[in-house]
């Protein structure tokens, strides 16, 4: 026993002395996130692309409890979904908010109610609104996301949020279509929860202990081996016991759950329908062919060689790149420093989209052009891990302008082919 | 037989007990030992959830950032070493300090030990608790909230490689006294106690089964999805404890006529042959 | 099974209140009730949180059909086993009232420490169902019945039915009709949707979708029955699996010639066999 001992202590002195290193280290506080990094590229790049988001608290703002934070966007399902995951038969608009510390109030889709899963269309557009309330204090990534069936969590763009106050404080109120009404859902209905629980707890334990507090085995086993004592291992009183237990049992299962019926007359089961929710009308776009795609290492770029054809009646412009929630912004089309308000600093790349040419394309025109898209986000949020992958393939969105300030969407997909030494 | 006891640091009881023959009793299952190994189980499950709490959301949620590597990672890589340690240790500590001629023991010496052996099966027991229930359901709260970017991650390191090593070296180094302190441990293996002590064990290698299911298999976090059943298969062997209680009524009531019961005849030790 | 002579004293001692056999015998009780309430806390939960606990983890699975069914099955192997070994060892009828109890006091551990202080989400989202009162009427059928096949059939078909009719108490108050962004829910799926879980979103749930009949009023009912009749084999299946455990017995250990022994040394009934060999 004392090595044991001996060896225990040495853990847990090992532990203690790493969490002093630990405290005693001051270390940067990166705004790191919630593992979507880890997520194989294609399934970052070619599933859903987060557009258009708006939040009602800028990035690292601040709420107290019980404020409400509402959060607006679009998504596209890309096109070529990735063929390793099955097609998005059933999906839900969920928010990942590191636990319940953000409550969700309502959810829409398309102006639709999105309390239920869905069901998704590829190649088309979604618009919705996720209205928040704060629950528990601390500094929080808020991301909204789409669940998908047999795919797992996609997670959109996200914000930190500082939370202050006390969880305590939380309130959400409501009523019931019986008339009831709840101070605050986080603990609605707990009362007959714990109270049952300790009931039969209570009732459970007196049955163990009215047999262990006897001389409960070296004798019983002795008894039952010879088999001569059956009527002293089981007395008249056990028996009576029994029957009175018995009764009380049974006695509170029927009665307390004819009570509770009284109580609640109107039930309802479990809600388990789908929420039919069309997509957004289908917009015209820019036509878009890929002629090749590399990856250059040492400069963090990826270079996308197209040839894009204007299928609209405007001169148009490449505005805005935008792959895995990174966006990189044109920045003699899009005025930076707007978006730059808006999107926090490490979604966003900080040098200009460039393409080999960018003057506007008239109607009707073709033209090839390289479009470089270069950050060091491509290696933080490795997306350039894509190398160790078995599919080799990117997706991302493209935006174009007209010159009456019309955007059009076009999906861009291609294979990726590293450059580790460009000469 | 005196240096095993010394060994296992009860030769003070044991030289009580032989000056007091009058009261046996007190010489057997000092709570002593259950106690300091329960409370020290309990200290480092303490310990471990603490840090949980203090190092999960600000340094585990992601597994590619620096501070994951610091506080994570480090922490896994000195349980892995630690924990290979105490498994070395144990079962060699137990090996070599082993009683040579277990034919010669007294039945009062063989009680003792059993004694001995079962405040090992306490502490045994209660570090499976956190790695079969508290640490265990833990997991699936916090991969409730979290995106699962690594096999590696705070619940896991706790539990996997923290816990499951812990169980598995009181175990194993229970099994290792009770071969070469208890007479009929040594003579034949029991197969409960197998179970029992050395069963559960598989948990750890499931551990495989479990990252290649969520991994390859199943995307979305079902608790009860398939992936997770070899825990409960492996789980279950720990009934074997059934079985060694069984055993254990059987010799401890022939041992307890040996030393309480004054003898009709003279009394010999039970394994003179 | 007859008891050795020298079993046969100790049993006359023990049966003699405060002597100094009884004494040792009720310090063996304590130290071995420390180790099988341990053991039992972890066997059994790890086991139920993986066969049965996603119904368990959250109030918007429980529903008329998959909760209904799966829970009292799962619960009933472990429960089965344990009880065997205690009633048929030592005539105490406890064993399912033992488990049940330490489960819930398991489960009530981890709701508070890991899912609400923990990943923050609300009691009302994550409390156990009851388990204790079926687990109680399981244990009294076979204490008043004595018999293994009428706690099989009535005891086990009990167990099933007595699963949902405890749980209405606390569970009807989360089926009361709520009205959310113009849709009808009820309390327990408003509360699933508020307090949202990012790796379990609402089309994951294992719940009743609907029938093609009308039995939409009988579903819990039909759902208990099926699932009593599938814990009486289970019953049968696992009461004969403990008994089985625990009467399993010993291998050579070929390193005896360390510890001593020689080659031929092997355990003997008379020196407490307990299994065979």
């Amino acid at each position: 026993m004392k090595l044991k001992n001996t060896l225990k202590c040495l853990k847990q002195g090992l532990a203690l002395s790493l969490m002093v290193i630990v405290t005693a280290l001051s270390i940067s506080e990166a705004a790191f996130a919630h593992g979507e990094r880890n997520q194989e590229p294609f399934l970052r790049t070619r599933t859903l692309h987060w557009y258009d988001m708006k939040y009602t608290v800028e990035n690292d703002g601040a709420v107290a409890i019980n404020d409400i934070v509402t959060i607006t966007g679009k998504f596209r399902m890309f096109e070529r979904w990735p063929s390793q995951i099955p097609e998005p038969e059933r999906m839900y608009l969920n928010v990942n908010s590191n636990g319940s510390t953000f409550v969700k109030l309502e959810s829409w889709v398309n102006g639709k109610p999105a309390i239920q899963s869905m069901i998704g269309e590829l190649g088309r557009d979604y618009e919705f609104k996720i209205v928040l309330k704060a629950r528990w204090e601390g500094r929080w990534h808020v991301h909204p996301m789409i669940n998908v069936l047999d795919t797992g969590g996609l997670a959109g763009p996200g914000i930190w949020i500082n939370v202050t106050g006390d969880h305590n404080d939380f309130k959400m109120a409501g009523t019931t279509l019986e008339g009831d009404v709840f101070e605050n859902l986080s603990t609605y209905g707990m009362a007959q929860v714990y109270g049952w629980h300790i009931f039969w707890a209570v009732l459970g334990l007196f049955w163990l202990l009215y047999w262990i507090t006897k001389p409960t085995l070296m004798p019983r086993w002795l008894m039952v081996k010879s088999g001569e004592y059956e009527n002293t291992l089981i007395t008249r009183t056990d028996t009576k016991v029994g029957v009175v237990m018995l009764v009380l049992v049974v006695g509170f299962v029927v009665g307390g759950g004819l009570y509770t019926t009284s109580k609640h007359p109107r039930t309802i089961p479990l809600q388990a329908g789908v929420a039919h929710i069309n997509p957004l009308p289908v917009a015209p776009s820019i036509k878009v062919d890929v002629v090749k795609g590399n990856y250059y290492v040492p400069g963090r770029t990826v270079i996308t060689e197209v040839v894009i054809t204007n299928t609209t009646d405007l001169p148009i412009q490449l505005g805005e790149y935008t792959a895995a929630n990174i966006r990189f912004i044109e920045h003699s089309v899009i005025d930076f420093d707007e978006v730059s308000q808006t999107t926090p600093a490490e979604l966003l790349a900080q040098s200009s989209l460039k393409l080999s040419d960018n003057s506007p394309l008239n109607p009707g025109e073709s033209r090839q052009v390289t479009i470089e898209a270069s950050d060091a986000a491509w290696e933080l949020e490795r997306l350039t891990s894509l190398m160790n992958d078995p599919d080799n393939t990117l997706g991302a969105l493209l935006f174009f302008y007209d010159s009456a300030g019309n955007r059009y969407i076009t999906e861009l997909f291609s294979g990726m082919v590293p450059v580790f030494d460009p000469t | 037989m005196t240096t095993t006891a010394q060994a296992l640091g009860d030769t003070s009881t044991y030289a009580k007990s032989e000056n007091q023959k009058g009261d046996e009793v007190s010489s057997f299952f000092s709570a002593r030992g259950a106690v300091i190994g329960v409370a020290s189980v309990l200290a480092l499950a303490v310990l471990a959830r603490w840090y949980q709490g203090w190092a999960s959301w600000d340094y585990g949620t992601e597994s590619t950032s620096p501070e994951f590597s610091f506080y994570w990672m480090n922490l896994f890589y000195a349980q892995l070493i630690l924990a290979a340690t105490a498994f070395v240790a144990g079962i060699a500590y137990m090996w070599f300090t082993r009683d040579k001629d277990l034919t010669k023991i007294t039945s009062k010496v063989e009680l003792r030990r059993y004694s001995t052996f079962i405040s090992m099966l306490v502490v045994y027991a209660f570090a499976f608790v956190f790695a079969g229930s508290f640490f265990a359901e833990q997991d699936a709260a916090w991969h409730q909230v979290v995106m699962r970017d690594t096999s590696f991650t705070p619940s896991h390191i706790v539990l996997f490689y923290g816990f499951f090593p812990l169980f598995i070296i009181l175990g194993f180094t229970t099994y290792t006294y009770a071969m070469t302190r208890l007479p009929l441990y040594a003579k034949g293996v029991s197969i409960p106690l197998v179970l029992g002590t050395l069963g559960p064990m598989m948990v750890l290698p499931n551990v495989g089964y479990n990252e290649w299911g969520h991994a390859f298999w199943f995307m979305e976090e079902y608790f009860t999805a398939p992936l997770h059943w070899g825990f409960v298969v492996f789980g279950w062997s720990i009934m074997g404890l059934g079985g060694i209680l069984v055993q254990l009524m059987s010799r401890i009531s022939i041992l307890m006529s040996d030393v309480f019961l004054p003898s009709p005849e003279p009394k010999t030790t039970a394994y003179t042959s | 099974m007859a008891l050795e002579p020298s079993q046969e004293r100790v049993l006359q001692e023990l049966l003699k209140p405060n002597s100094q056999m009884s004494r040792f015998s009720r310090k063996l009780d304590y130290f071995i009730i420390a180790i099988v309430m341990f053991a039992v806390m972890g066997a059994f939960h790890i086991h139920f949180m993986l066969t049965g606990g996603d119904w368990d983890f959250w109030v918007d699975w429980k529903d008329r059909q998959f909760w209904v069914t799966v829970t009292p099955i799962v619960l009933m192997i472990v429960i089965a086993a344990f009880q065997a070994i205690f009633y048929q060892h030592f005539r105490l009828p406890i064993g399912a009232t033992l488990c049940g109890i330490l489960l819930i006091l398991g489960e009530w551990l981890n709701r508070y420490f890991g899912f609400y202080l923990w990943s923050h989400f609300p009691m009302s989202l994550v409390w156990p169902a009851l388990v204790i009162p079926m687990c109680l009427w399981l244990d009294l059928v076979l204490h008043l019945s004595r018999s293994f096949i009428l706690t099989a059939i009535i005891g086990a078909l009990g167990f099933a039915l007595m699963f949902p009719a405890s749980n209405w108490a606390i569970l009807a108050a989360f089926r009361v009709p709520i009205e959310v962004q113009g849709t009808l829910l009820s309390m327990a799926d408003y509360i699933g949707f508020t307090f949202s879980r990012t790796a379990t979103p609402e089309y994951l749930r294992i719940i009743e979708r609907g029938t093609l009949r009308t039995f939409g009023g009988e579903s819990t009912i039909i759902a208990a029955f099926f699932s009593g009749f599938v814990c009486m084999i289970m019953y049968a299946i696992w009461w004969n699996i403990g008994n089985y455990i625990a009467q399993l017995g010993w291998t050579n250990n070929r390193l005896k010639s360390f510890m001593g022994f020689k080659k031929d040394d092997n355990v003997t009934v008379a020196e407490g066999l307990g299994g065979k060999l």
